[in-house]
């Protein structure tokens, strides 16, 4: 149990750094705007700032 | 467990090392290839995924103790918690982080039928799981094989929800409700703090009437206090657990957030077989978007996660019981495969689990919180019923 449990998360974490160095990533892509007001926000929920939660 | 039995436990040196090792990689490949505020999140994830195990704070047991036997302890200890998040979120949320130049946002959301639904069904499905969203994490993160069931079917649900999200969302709402928008910041914590006090006081009151007996102390004693063997008393997780949130707040610029990324797992692998997320309306939306073009390490709600396995990992380490892997058997792999599958696809419906959407929702004064709190609790009661045939 103990061996699988290890084997499982140790191939996680090196498909995530494998992932990683053939993705590549911008500097900061998922943060909000540095110096900008609420219009330029986002949420990890999808549904961008607060201003965009009133969809419906 | 008692403190003598605590001190027979040996600091599993392996593991231990094993969980620096990989943190130490992870922050070196943050620190070089993807920015500073990374590194900090993940910092704060270790320290979060520490104080998970080490206080074993989750929501499912609570709530199933308060269910079956009326024990609020832990229930006790949420409710605290939160009302020290509506403190200092209330406080913080819309003012300029001390970390980076900007505005900090609140989690807000739209209160509609696939906040009850999705809540329900993740209320639910957390009871044949055995953990929530944050739960799966620390507990799969701590050598529970099981939980690595749920949290890869977690994955899977995650993924389904986000295909079916345009259906869902378009179903009647009546958007997103902030008392932060609609009130000063005085009234929105007065407001806040009335509700979790009634709340404590209704919970503790039907504990008194089933158990004859309430000791409001229970949630700092019955612990070894030993800050680095563990356990700890539930109040100490409660107030690091806020302690860390603030923390991820300043640095992130949004509230804790934790579904998101198993969504974002999903569909990383599903387009690495050949199937076309970015085409779904889930994955055209600003922030997954983004998410789905840039590296998995990119998203700081996988940059968190991770710390919080790893985190666990080396709590359980420092604890000596990291080996203590229990057996699986059939029915226990069917509850992790259906629990995880529908906190999953419940978790994408609801915009996020109990840390995005009840803790996150509530400290940020979001109505959509305090919904998703009712409906996953209702969930629960169904589900603590439909457990006993697993368990």
């Amino acid at each position: 149990m103990k061996k699988t449990y290890f084997i499982l998360i140790t191939l996680f974490f090196f498909v995530l750094i494998w992932e990683h160095d053939n993705q590549g990533v911008a500097y900061n892509p998922l943060f909000h705007v540095e110096g900008g007001d609420n219009n330029s926000m986002s949420m990890p929920c999808g549904l961008g700032g607060s201003h965009k939660h009133n969809h419906k | 467990m008692s403190e003598l039995n605590i001190q027979k436990l040996k600091v599993d040196k392996p593991v231990l090392i094993y969980g620096i090792i990989f943190s130490i990689l992870f922050s070196y490949i943050l620190f070089n290839s993807v920015g500073n505020r990374h590194l900090y999140v993940f910092f704060i994830g270790l320290g979060l995924g520490i104080s998970l195990y080490q206080a074993a704070f989750g929501f499912t047991g609570g709530w199933r103790n308060f269910i079956e036997k009326r024990d609020s302890k832990s229930l006790r200890a949420q409710i605290i918690m939160l009302a020290l998040a509506v403190v200092v979120f209330s406080i913080f949320i819309n003012s300029k982080s001390f970390i980076y130049d900007g505005t900090m946002i609140g989690a807000i959301a739209p209160v509609g039928t696939s906040v009850v639904i999705g809540s329900f069904i993740f209320g639910l499905a957390m009871q044949l799981g055995g953990g929530c969203g944050s739960g799966t994490l620390f507990t799969a993160g701590s050598g529970n094989l099981k939980m690595v069931i749920t949290l890869i079917f977690f994955i899977i649900g995650s993924l389904i929800g986000s295909y079916h999200f345009e259906f869902w969302t378009n179903l009647p709402s009546m958007g997103g409700f902030s008392l932060l928008n609609s009130f000063s910041k005085i009234q929105t914590i007065l407001i806040q703090l009335s509700l979790l006090t009634l709340i404590y006081i209704f919970i503790s009151r039907l504990d008194f009437n089933r158990n004859n007996k309430i000791m409001h102390s229970d949630i700092v004693s019955n612990s070894s206090h030993n800050f680095m063997r563990g356990p700890w008393p539930l109040l100490w997780g409660a107030i690091s657990l806020v302690f860390f949130s603030f923390l991820m707040l300043q640095a992130a610029g949004h509230p804790w957030s934790v579904t998101f990324a198993f969504g974002l797992w999903g569909a990383k692998i599903a387009s690495a077989i050949g199937i076309d997320v970015a085409s779904w309306f889930y994955w055209q939306l600003e922030y997954p978007s983004t998410a789905l073009e840039n590296s998995v390490l990119a998203d700081p709600t996988t940059v968190s996660n991770i710390g919080i396995i790893l985190g666990a990992l080396i709590g359980s380490a420092l604890s000596g019981k990291i080996s203590n892997f229990s057996s699986v058997n059939k029915k226990l792999i069917l509850a992790a495969v259906i629990g995880g599958l529908f906190m999953g696809y419940g978790a994408r419906l609801a915009f996020g689990c109990n840390i995005g959407a009840l803790f996150g929702g509530i400290a940020s004064g979001s109505l959509h919180g305090w919904v998703w709190f009712l409906f996953a609790f209702l969930g629960s009661v169904v589900g603590v019923k439909f457990r006993k045939y697993f368990y």
